[in-house]
């Protein structure tokens, strides 16, 4: 009667998974980038949907965290890209699959959802190009091209920013005209000198208004 | 009785525009100028007068100041301002001496209003952030008799003329009845014809707020607050004190100048 323990009860225990080449560090690592990024959203999106639009430079800085997080996930996914290109993610024999079938659908979608589907498909309208009717010259071109119009924004962009002063006191015209040495503060520190050395003894004055008495008498007793 | 929390400090002429601009900005309210003439009359010496428990400081003596402010016609300027107050650094006064002499001789009908006040030494304390001293005051609106006057009312009262000083400077009423003055104070002497500036070279500077009672802790307590507050935004800059409560002492009989 009596049988191997892994033969009565074959669905009841928990068979050993190889976990070793799942690559954690990477998806950690996304995964963080993300929540960081989505929180980071929302809190824009909530900002903008409220009755009093936040200021101006409340919103800038908030974009500017953003921008830097969505750059910091791109790098990151790049730097994994290979890892995550090749890894080819399953189900587990235990998982409820009946039960949580929406969820197991969206968690194993390779596809892109309809929503980035158009999205995608909007950029390629507006290029103004046929990705199928075209050849491959064509394209290389087209890609040189986009390149160059963004270099040329970007060295647009230094130019404009340098032709302005940032910091200090003075605007890039008073400096190019010599109107102020940067280096030399336009105002004194306010430690220098600015105390007041007393003219007279505050308590002689008073005792002059309260009792009569001069400043010679006053100097005296004291 | 009024109390009045007080905190003072001194600054010299050529910190003054500086001032009156720091304090414009800091308060948000303009500087005004004024100008107050004083007259503290004492308890006729040659009157016997029963020192009645003076040991226990029960009934002291002590002296009156009567205030009056001088209209801005009287003094001799090119201009109504504040600053008028920076050049105004010697003895003498851009006011004429008949004038002061007169405003408490004067029976004439347009004499006007003055404030009749006591004051007592500022309270005791070696831990007080400000200095707190009990007034009164009384308005004349007018005095009455054949040879009215101040000084006959005074004199009815059994008091006589001790000294006079009047007092040129800028005030600016901040918020919540906070007060801050900065004023100079010349010395008008009656005998001599002449007035000399007991504020040489410099302003002393008063900041203040009155309270009603000295039962409304609160007041007290807010007004307290209220004066460290300035001296807080003013540190580094000027140095509000509470000065030696000796020095405001205006009774008589206790520092052995009676």
């Amino acid at each position: 009667m009596s049988q191997p323990a892994a033969l009565t009860d074959p669905l009841g225990s928990v068979p050993k998974y190889d976990f070793s080449n799942v690559p954690v560090q990477a998806f950690d690592a996304v995964r963080m980038k993300l929540a960081q990024l989505t929180h980071s959203l929302s809190k824009i999106r909530d900002d903008l949907s409220k009755a009093d639009l936040p200021q101006w430079y409340s919103l800038q800085s908030q974009l500017t965290v953003t921008l830097t997080q969505l750059s910091s996930l791109n790098s990151t996914l790049q730097h994994f890209e290979e890892l995550l290109d090749s890894t080819v993610p399953y189900p587990l024999p235990h998982f409820p699959t009946t039960a949580h079938e929406g969820l197991l659908t969206t968690l194993m979608r390779k596809k892109q959802i309809p929503e980035v589907e158009a999205w995608i498909k909007d950029a390629i309208d507006h290029s103004g190009i046929d990705i199928n009717n075209e050849n491959q010259e064509d394209l290389e071109k087209f890609i040189q091209k986009d390149k160059a119009i963004t270099n040329w924004a970007l060295d647009f962009i230094n130019h404009e920013h340098s032709n302005y002063s940032f910091q200090g006191l003075y605007t890039a015209e008073d400096l190019s005209n010599g109107a102020g040495d940067s280096k030399i503060p336009l105002y004194r520190s306010t430690t220098f000198k600015t105390k007041n050395v007393s003219p007279f003894s505050i308590d002689s004055v008073l005792k002059y208004i309260y009792q009569g008495s001069t400043n010679e008498s006053s100097s005296v007793s004291e | 009785m009024v109390q009045r929390l007080s905190l003072f400090s001194a600054i010299d002429d050529d910190s003054f525009e500086l001032l009156i601009s720091t304090i414009s900005t800091l308060s948000g309210r303009p500087p005004v100028i004024f100008a107050n003439f004083s007259h503290v009359a004492i308890p006729d010496p040659t009157y016997d007068i029963e020192k009645v428990n003076v040991k226990n400081q029960l009934v002291e003596q002590t002296r009156i100041r009567i205030m009056q402010d001088i209209p801005f016609e009287k003094i001799k300027a090119n201009e109504y301002s504040y600053r008028i107050c920076s050049t105004l650094t010697k003895d003498d006064l851009p006011i004429e001496r008949d004038y002061l002499k007169l405003l408490i001789t004067n029976s004439s009908m347009d004499s006007r209003p003055s404030s009749l006040s006591i004051w007592d030494i500022p309270s005791a304390g070696k831990d007080r952030k400000v200095c707190m001293q009990s007034m009164t005051e009384s308005v004349i609106s007018d005095t009455g008799g054949s040879e009215s006057s101040i000084n006959a009312f005074l004199k009815e009262l059994g008091y006589v003329p001790d000294y006079q000083f009047v007092q040129i400077g800028t005030k600016f009423y901040m918020e919540s009845g906070l007060v801050f003055q900065v004023y100079k104070i010349w010395n008008v002497n009656d005998s001599e014809e002449s007035t000399n500036l007991i504020t040489k070279g410099g302003f002393l500077i008063e900041a203040y707020v009155n309270v009603a009672k000295i039962t409304d802790i609160e007041a007290v307590n807010q007004g307290t607050k209220q004066l460290l507050n300035l001296k807080r935004e003013l540190r580094e800059y000027i140095d509000l004190v509470v000065p030696d409560r000796k020095c405001m002492d205006p009774r008589i009989g206790h520092l052995n100048d009676f």
